[in-house]
């Protein structure tokens, strides 16, 4: 795989894609998941899906039982959804825990902060505490998490260097928009399953070369010379706008602008993806985010979720808004499963790259790349 | 000494109806009614637990501190 990996890096005029077996072979998708997501910052959910304190949902993630919660402080937190006891399934459907978690095999119980209270009869029939038993030691695992935009990003093997200096450049590059935003409530999420790869829906997000094809919808505002690319090698690319229509209904209702942005905002909308797997979009009236869960090498679930500057906009246009979304994104699934399909082809050799539309696809194939070659534990 | 049919039911309900409230309150009357019994420390852990569960702090106090008495926890 090494000496393939290494054509990634062949300048963007020149270089095939990553290989059918990143998207067809299990074996790989299993490599990737420790290179790609257990060592990095990925995205798991969004906090606003865990708004009162004790909320708890539990969520597989690349096959891993995890669960989210809010604890009695109101901090986000992750654990892995097990018992220290016998590796039970502590949550299995999502809840609000008003006191403890209680283990559904021997009721060993646990704190929202993840701490084990009690061990009953663990010493005998009414015997609570037992020499060798050592509570302290033996709370939740937690997961490493950091929030940033709503999104919960985790960092399994805990210890990649913190989310703010790995994304400090992003978070200065959408500085204005660090302001509060709020989740527009059910009518401002939905979520998609798609035949494909993660990495295709990465794809496709991050490149404007498809949207005249694809989103023809879009040409009568977006048109592609309004585009450019953005890449910043090792982190994340996309691309954005010169040209963003505000969202307008009936009677001419927009949505309020968030506050106070730079003048680019005015006019600009950008559309990226942190790798690995968190799309997002600032528009100076709205934003989202799209949490891409593998749930196999050839099976993606995209968790979207819209965020505003009120709290309080028209609940009509939030629906509207929705629809549009969603449409575009269904209208992606075309392009992202036929690819997925076409990897199957022998002779599919990662194909050419548009040098002037394809670079930030090609610059997620180095990332990926780069990720795979370096990553600790695949190092001979 | 056995449980009587009547609180048995009840316990056995609650379980089914995974109701926690029930399940705390019910052991405790347990746990009471097998008061100095070698019975007692079991009945109380099972109060203990489910009022954890719910967060119902009279009771978790109530049960922890009788099992802190009888050096069960
Ligand atoms: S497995 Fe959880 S208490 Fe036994
Ligand atoms: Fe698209």
């Amino acid at each position: 795989m090494s000496e393939r990996l290494q054509t990634i890096f062949a300048p963007l005029a020149q270089a095939n894609g990553l290989a059918n077996e990143h998207y067809t072979d299990p074996q790989v998708h299993d490599i990737e998941k420790r290179a790609l997501f257990f060592d990095t910052w990925a995205g798991l959910s969004v906090a606003s899906e865990i708004p009162e304190i004790g909320d708890a949902k539990p969520i597989s993630f690349l096959g891993m039982p995890l669960l989210i919660i809010r604890d009695k402080a109101g901090n986000v937190r992750v654990f892995q959804n097990i018992c220290r006891h016998r590796g039970m399934i502590l949550v299995s459907k999502a809840q609000r825990i008003e006191g403890a978690i209680r283990c559904p095999y021997h009721s060993w119980c646990y704190s929202s902060e993840g701490r084990l209270i009690t061990t009953p009869h663990v010493g005998g029939p009414g015997k609570n505490a037992h020499p060798e038993v050592d509570k302290a030691a033996l709370g939740l695992i937690e997961v490493r998490s950091h929030i940033w935009r709503d999104v919960i990003f985790i960092n399994i093997s805990g210890d990649a260097p913190p989310f703010e200096t790995v994304h400090k450049h992003l978070i200065k590059r959408w500085k204005d928009f660090d302001q509060p935003m709020f989740q527009g409530g059910e009518n401002s999420k939905f979520t998609i399953n798609v035949k494909c790869n993660w990495k295709l829906a990465v794809e496709n997000y991050c490149e404007s070369y498809h949207l005249p094809w694809v989103h023809p919808g879009l040409n009568a505002y977006s048109r592609l010379e309004d585009h450019y690319h953005i890449e910043e090698a090792g982190l994340y690319s996309g691309q954005g706008t010169n040209f963003y229509r505000q969202f307008e209904g009936d009677g001419g209702y927009k949505f309020p602008s968030f506050n106070k942005l730079g003048k680019k905002w005015g006019d600009s909308a950008e559309y990226i993806t942190v790798f690995p797997n968190v799309l997002m979009a600032c528009q100076k009236d709205h934003a989202w985010s799209a949490v891409l869960n593998p749930i196999s090498n050839e099976l993606t679930t995209e968790d979207i979720n819209i965020y505003y500057a009120s709290p309080t906009t028209n609940e009509e246009m939030r629906e509207a808004n929705k629809k549009q979304w969603k449409d575009i994104f269904i209208e992606d699934i075309l392009v992202v499963e036929g690819m997925q399909l076409g990897r199957n082809c022998t002779g599919f050799d990662g194909g050419r790259f548009s040098p002037a539309m394809d670079g930030p696809t090609h610059l997620f194939h180095s990332w990926v790349a780069n990720k795979l070659l370096n990553n600790k534990s695949l190092r001979p | 000494m056995n449980l009587t049919d009547e609180l048995n039911k009840d316990i056995i309900k609650s379980h089914i109806n995974s109701d926690s409230k029930m399940l705390a309150k019910h052991y405790l009357e347990a746990a009471n009614l097998f008061k100095g019994s070698i019975e007692e420390p079991f009945f109380l852990t099972q109060s203990y637990v489910f009022s954890l569960e719910l967060g119902d702090l009279k009771t978790i106090q109530h049960t922890f501190s009788r099992l802190k008495k009888l050096n069960r926890i």
